[in-house]
């Protein structure tokens, strides 16, 4: 069985990224984490859902492809590359 | 008025014979990522032998109204005859004809032929006959293609792995963890494992961050540095 490992040349980026970022929050005077919650704040709740609770079938994720499709040539956004 | 012939009939009178498993977009957008996708991707049960598989699938896919199989790469059609030969060499065929291209696999990409039957056991059923891989299985598929628009689906699909083994983990019995580590490691997964009530689960959780270090991932660097 394959053992399945992020890849380490992506985790060096992430990291970058993550210590790019605390050093910007420190500039800035914040601390590194979530300044709301560093400071007791109440944190609004996660509302992004799926388009659809379940796909139940390959008609509802082609469904939920076709509805972003027409969504970005409406506002007319570049297609992204797709498989 | 009939419905014209669509990618996902064609994938629904393949699941109604044999075992059709989904991949690439269709499948990681079941598993509740928004995107789109061009086209679909399935894995027809490999089992038997090369023609012995053409046999069986090829008249399902060429008597499908209006679909149009030809090669990958060259877009030339071929004929039913020749499914076999096609396969072979290319591993997989495009379906073109429909409202989406259809790409039909045999032998793809990082999973192996004989490792068809335990991705079936573990993936989630849908109304449709088909089986949406685990999250697992479909990281595997994308984890070295190299393609730079695999990506969003990966930091999707580790994200959502790597929430469920930390749920999942600390309350599973020794065997289980063991298990469990032996399919996914991050270097959170394994600092949770550090955790664990079983000594077994922290020398082996410890052994794979070391090993994640000594690899490079600054990670796990820092985590045993702390």
């Amino acid at each position: 069985m394959q053992q399945y490992r992020p890849n380490v040349a992506r985790q060096k980026w992430l990291y970058s990224m993550m210590k790019s970022r605390a050093l910007m929050r420190r500039r800035q005077g914040k601390p590194e984490g979530n300044a709301d919650i560093a400071k007791g704040k109440k944190q609004i709740l996660d509302n992004s859902e799926p388009w659809l609770p379940e796909v139940r079938s390959v008609a509802d994720a082609l469904w939920i492809s076709d509805q972003i499709r027409k969504d970005m040539e409406r506002w007319k956004l570049p297609q992204p590359q797709t498989d | 008025m009939e419905t014209p012939p669509t990618a996902d009939g064609l994938i629904e009178a393949l699941a109604s014979r044999f075992k059709v498993v989904t991949l690439g977009g269709v499948a990681v957008i079941s598993h509740g990522l928004n995107r789109n996708t061009y086209d679909a991707d399935i894995w027809v049960d490999p089992s038997g032998t090369l023609s012995d598989w053409a046999s069986r699938v090829g008249p399902v896919i060429f008597t499908y109204p209006l679909a149009r199989p030809v090669r990958i790469g060259s877009w030339t059609p071929f004929a039913e005859t020749d499914l076999a030969t096609v396969i072979r060499d290319d591993k997989v065929i495009r379906v073109l004809g429909l409202d989406r291209p259809l790409d039909i696999f045999r032998d793809p990409n990082e999973l192996e032929i004989s490792e068809f039957d335990d991705v079936w056991d573990r993936a989630a059923a849908l109304d449709d006959g088909t089986r949406v891989p685990d999250v697992i299985d479909l990281l595997v598929s994308k984890q070295a293609t190299g393609r730079d628009k695999d990506l969003q689906d990966i930091a999707f699909l580790e994200a959502k792995a790597e929430r469920e083994y930390l749920a999942k983990l600390p309350t599973a019995s020794a065997d289980i963890a063991a298990a469990m580590l032996a399919r996914f490691l991050t270097p959170k997964v394994a600092e949770a494992g550090l955790l664990h009530s079983e000594e077994s689960v922290r020398r082996l959780s410890l052994g794979y961050l070391k090993e994640l270090a000594e690899d490079g991932d600054p990670f796990a660097r820092e985590i045993l540095e702390k």
